[in-house]
């Protein structure tokens, strides 16, 4: 299958400490990869290095599309309008918002489309941030945390429109998550990270219910209890 | 920053000294015989008060940047784009930045006297008419000017204060409805 992004010898340092070290890492076009591990094992950094918020110390993190959707996991609201600032993120103006409004009816968010986006509250903001990923077709995903503020009813319909919108446009996905029910449910590869390494990466029934070190069948035997 | 934080507590006599070396007749800017007039004292002024506003300005927007920074990325937003967000989300503080370095620049004395010379109908402003008239012994017409500079400062410091408790407000607001939820 063909790479959507190739990661090469990258390394990442804060203040003299290692946050990422990956020698080599491919992504397949329209594969679905989570990216499970402890807080801290360097999830967030590695989906801020393919978004492009920050560059590699050393190596290469090579995008093979222009066609990026990236959700923060604490994502900002500007003050316009939240259908505004969904509008934002859609880049053929035309049409620009009822793309917007559909993308907040599949978040159940439509009934605030008016109201200022900076008065939303967390979980609201996230589901917003997320219409941002719907509004518009994109080849590569990337989510840090979608779900993390979010109420059951939120995640259940973000799960819902992902799925929707994995099927219609085909797009490669890579998220990072705390739920198991979610990274067994949505991801085809899992990628499992332990303090800024790669220490499983397979199919995500091996991964979850056969992992191969002992440190990842540790992590993932109190994984499954949260 | 350092040197931004250093700028911010530039003395004015130091800031209207130097606009007096650069104005004055066998200094760099000699030929154009600006010393004493208007646009030599909004010079000084603004090298006084530049520092403040931006120093207020950089605090209020490094609040907001990093974050807007990753999302804007995130959605595709041009450099351009998000700079317009920032400045439109930030835009209450930063009038009010903008009030407290008007109300700063109104009430100095020091720079403008310098590179004004106090000359009277055409440099004399507020504070430095202040100066003469206590030095004549005029006072109470000095107190009387006092007061209405006062006045004027009171104003301005409400209108500053105001814009940031309706910012206050705005962001209690938004965490009251976050936590009700």
């Amino acid at each position: 299958m063909a790479p959507i992004a190739e990661i090469r010898n990258l390394k990442v340092r804060y203040g003299g400490r290692t946050v990422l070290d990956i020698p080599e890492l491919t992504l397949e076009k329209g594969v679905r990869y989570a990216l499970i591990g402890p807080n801290g094992s360097g999830k967030t950094t590695l989906l801020r290095i393919l978004a492009g918020v920050i560059k590699p110390g050393e190596g290469n993190a090579k995008v093979l599309t222009n066609s990026i959707g990236y959700m923060p996991q604490k994502p900002y609201a500007f003050g316009f309008s939240v259908s505004r600032n969904v509008e934002l993120a859609i880049r053929n103006k035309e049409g620009a918002n009822a793309q917007a409004l559909e993308a907040l009816e599949k978040v159940g968010l439509s009934s605030m489309a008016a109201r200022k986006g900076d008065r939303l509250s967390g979980g609201e903001t996230q589901r917003m941030a997320f219409a941002r990923i719907l509004a518009e077709p994109r080849e590569l995903i990337l989510l840090d945390e979608p779900t993390a503020a979010a109420d059951i009813e939120g995640s259940v319909r973000m799960e819902l429109a992902l799925f929707e919108y994995i099927r219609d446009t085909g797009c490669s996905f890579l998220f990072s998550t705390h739920m198991p029910s979610q990274a067994a449910a949505i991801a085809q590869k899992i990628i499992m990270m332990e303090g800024g390494r790669i220490s499983e990466l397979g199919d995500s029934e091996q991964v979850l219910y056969n992992p191969s070190s002992e440190s990842a069948r540790l992590f993932l035997s109190h994984w499954r209890l949260a | 920053m350092r040197i931004l934080n250093t700028l911010m507590g530039l003395p004015p006599v130091v800031a209207g000294l130097l606009v007096f070396f650069l104005l004055s007749r066998s200094g760099p800017l000699g030929e154009f015989r600006l010393l004493y007039s208007v646009p030599a004292m909004v010079t000084a002024q603004v090298i006084l008060i530049t520092p403040v506003v931006v120093g207020l300005s950089a605090t209020i927007v490094s609040d907001r940047a990093p974050r807007l920074r990753e999302t804007a990325v995130g959605m595709g937003m041009g450099r351009w784009q998000e700079a317009l967000c920032l400045l439109y989300d930030c835009r209450a503080q930063l009038l009010s930045a903008v009030f407290i370095g008007f109300g700063r620049s109104i009430a100095e004395v020091g720079a403008v006297s310098i590179v004004g010379g106090n000359v009277q109908y055409k440099t004399r402003v507020m504070t430095t008419a202040i100066m003469l008239e206590t030095n004549k012994g005029n006072f109470g017409l000095a107190v009387a000017l006092g007061i209405v500079l006062l006045f004027i400062s009171f104003i301005i410091n409400t209108l500053a204060l105001s814009l940031q408790e309706r910012e206050a407000a705005r962001k209690e607001g938004k965490q009251a409805h976050g936590s009700h939820r």
